[in-house]
């Protein structure tokens, strides 16, 4: 019985003694070579990033592993690196992560003080189509320019909201004085700036602009007829460089939030104006922002909740373990006064630089019965994303090299599909014509104004 | 582990007829699942216990007055919980997974024939039948109300789960007999060795299902000749 007990025993304790597998922090690889380097980053890739399901359907990423590995041992230590090395290490991860499909990507890469590479894939995939007289060579060439790589090509959008401002408004960022200060205004003369374009466009306006680059230009109006510019009487517009009103808010600062709330305050009331004709929103070059700004500012034309997108996120270690689809809901307020509005016409506007949420305002706006989108395919990044290492997925660093910024959350528009990589396509594609913006026509605008009109 | 079976094996072969008994029932109770996995270095991700259910059918064999086997068939919830706090947001999953299980007992007891200790150790082998995740995200915002988003998901990835479980299982039990019927009251612990994912990637943390179990139930004695 005793022989029999003791074997009991040691079963039970054999039951506590198996060791579990221990996912570590990318950093934790880091041992001065690049192929510790490289094992904090394929690590972290493996546990952070969220888009496996559609780059790594067949586990390509552990082929990844095997490629690489040994590439980047043979590249010794990273301390003391020539600058051929540097550029060896930079080629693989260039090849490693430029077909990923997330759009928010980008790799930031520092094997010393004197280097630091920037790489992203959607930068690569813009470069792509819309530069296609460039070889793989010459792409090559420019991602490893020191800096921001093949970024460089996508930081001058020909229409964004700056230059829809300036070209046809004739509203300038900057002021007289050669600064662009806070400024808030309603319906008022705006110290230091030439409002005058403004003026000859719309029988109400407000304008607001922050410094910081949150909230960098917003204007909404009533427009009043304008034949030279095609300007029909009665339209709402709205023009936005961003959706950061609630996280100006949140930042709890007196001055910025009085001048948010003025704004919303009178964008509502626009809204709320009987007779207005329809509403063209503007968001070309918007870089997107929070999903809860739609509550804040157009929430009002809604008569009962709407689903705005879904998001799914990691809950667990592994590349395929997501959460389901999560529905971020619009609310209805209890007495909406924009109602009238949501029946109306409604163009939005987009192009190659509308992003993330952007995008997400855009599919938002296409959910009203006579809505239409006009411009071009928008960006095609829709994941959210915090660098702040409290968040268990997404962003990672690897020691003082390395630093990945990926979404901690992959979002699906309101039917459902992902369209992360693709973008948007318009309903009525326009091209843009650069002779015609510069002199102050807007063909895509003129468009939008058109649809209202033709279809009040 | 051998000693230990051959021991079973020459009870079983050489049975002491007084004892001989056959023993069947059924019994139920909670069970308190917690998952072990390898995740220390995310601090802000807690895996907590939840509670289920079990359900089982068993047969017993008694070959001696101490030794004998037992088997059975288990409807058993492992559940548990992941959540994680981070920025102005709190996102939690609840995860309610069934399995159906049939767990090999080795069977020692003790004491008298009308209360009699039985402890056990063997192993269990299942199959995972029903996997629900109920998640929430809630935004905790500092002028609006907070924002609400909820999952509900049930479906298996084939890539990713891992549907057969197998593991070690122990107990410690007391039966309590009025010819022919016996009441158990016990306790069981059972490790899973398999892991809830499949092998489909380099480097994970490992997920293993860990369950305590309280049952209590009611059996049916035939055979032995001795009280």
């Amino acid at each position: 019985m005793k022989k029999t007990a003791s074997i009991i025993a040691i079963l039970l304790l054999s039951l506590c003694s198996c060791s579990l597998h221990e996912v570590k922090a990318p950093s934790s690889y880091t041992d001065g070579t690049w192929k510790g380097l490289f094992e904090g980053f394929w690590n972290g890739m493996n546990s952070n990033y969220l888009f496996w399901d559609i780059d790594s359907p067949t586990n390509e990423w552990d082929t990844v592993y095997d490629t690489y590995i040994d590439k980047f041992a043979a590249l010794g230590t990273i301390a003391g690196s020539s600058t051929e090395t540097n550029e060896t290490a930079f080629s693989y991860f260039y090849d490693i992560t430029n077909k990923l499909c997330d759009s928010h990507y980008s790799l930031v890469f520092k094997p010393s003080s004197e280097y630091l590479y920037y790489l992203s894939p959607s930068a690569y995939r813009y470069a792509k189509k819309y530069f296609p007289g460039f070889t793989e060579e010459q792409l090559f060439s420019i991602a490893k320019t020191p800096g921001f790589g093949l970024a460089l090509l996508q930081i001058a959008t020909a229409d964004g909201y700056a230059a829809v401002a300036k070209s046809i408004f004739g509203f300038d960022l900057i002021n007289t004085d050669g600064t662009k200060e806070m400024f808030y205004t309603n319906e008022g003369v705006l110290s230091g700036y030439d409002v005058s374009g403004l003026n000859s466009c719309f029988s109400s306006w407000s304008v607001l602009s922050l410094p910081g680059g949150k909230l960098n230009l917003v204007i909404a109006g009533i427009t009043k007829e304008n034949t030279e510019k095609g300007i029909p009487a009665g339209c709402l517009y709205y023009l936005g460089s961003d959706f950061l009103f609630t996280t100006v808010k949140n930042e709890n600062d007196a001055t910025k939030t009085a001048a948010v709330d003025s704004f919303i305050q009178t964008l509502k009331k626009y809204e709320a104006t009987d007779g207005l004709t329809g509403m063209v929103v503007d968001l070309r070059g918007n870089v997107g922002g929070d999903p809860l700004d739609v509550q804040l500012l157009f929430s009002d034309m809604l008569s009962k909740d709407r689903v705005l997108a879904y998001h799914k996120s990691k809950i667990g270690e592994g590349r395929l373990d997501y959460s389901g689809l999560f529905a971020e809901t619009v609310k209805a307020p209890a007495s909406p006064a924009a109602t009238a509005l949501a029946e109306k016409p409604i163009a939005v506007l987009i192009n190659r630089m509308t992003v993330s949420m952007g995008e997400i305002a855009t599919d938002f706006f296409s959910g009203f019965e006579k809505s239409v989108t006009i411009g071009e395919t928008s960006y095609g990044a829709f994941g959210s994303w915090n660098d702040d290492s409290s968040v268990p997925s997404g962003c990672f660093k690897v020691g003082d090299y390395l630093k990945v910024t990926t979404p901690y959350e992959q979002t699906y528009l309101s039917d459902g599909k992902n369209y992360e990589g693709k973008g948007i396509e318009p309903d009525i594609p326009v091209p843009y014509d650069n002779d015609q913006f510069t002199a102050g026509t807007d063909g895509r605008l003129l468009k939008a104004f058109q649809y209202v009109k033709d279809n009040k | 582990m051998f000693s230990l079976m051959l021991c079973f094996l020459i009870g079983s072969l050489f049975p002491e007829k007084q004892f001989s008994k056959w023993n069947a029932g059924i019994s139920f109770g909670p069970d308190y699942n917690w998952l072990l996995t390898g995740t220390s270095y995310r601090e802000n991700v807690i895996h907590e216990m939840n509670t289920g259910i079990i359900v089982s059918g068993t047969l017993a064999y008694r070959f001696t007055r101490h030794l004998g086997v037992s088997t059975g068939l288990s409807w058993t919830q492992k559940n548990y919980t992941r959540s994680c706090t981070y920025l102005n947001q709190k996102s939690f999953a609840s995860f309610t997974n069934t399995f159906v299980e049939m767990p090999i007992f080795f069977d020692f007891s003790f004491g008298s024939e009308r209360t009699r200790f039985v402890t056990s150790a063997g192993g269990y082998f299942g199959y995972w039948t029903v996997r629900e995740v109920e998640g929430e995200d809630v935004i905790y915002d500092g002028y609006a109300s907070d924002s609400i988003a909820s999952y509900e998901e049930s479906a298996f990835n084939g890539t990713r789960d891992n549907r057969f479980e197998a593991g070690l299982i122990a107990r410690l039990g007391c039966f309590f007999t009025e010819d022919p019927l016996s009441v158990y009251l016990g306790v069981a612990y059972a490790y899973a060795l398999t892991d809830l994912s499949k092998n489909y990637q380099k480097n994970t943390a490992n997920k293993h299902n860990s369950t305590i179990t309280a049952e209590m139930g009611l059996s049916l004695a035939w055979g032995g000749n001795k009280k």
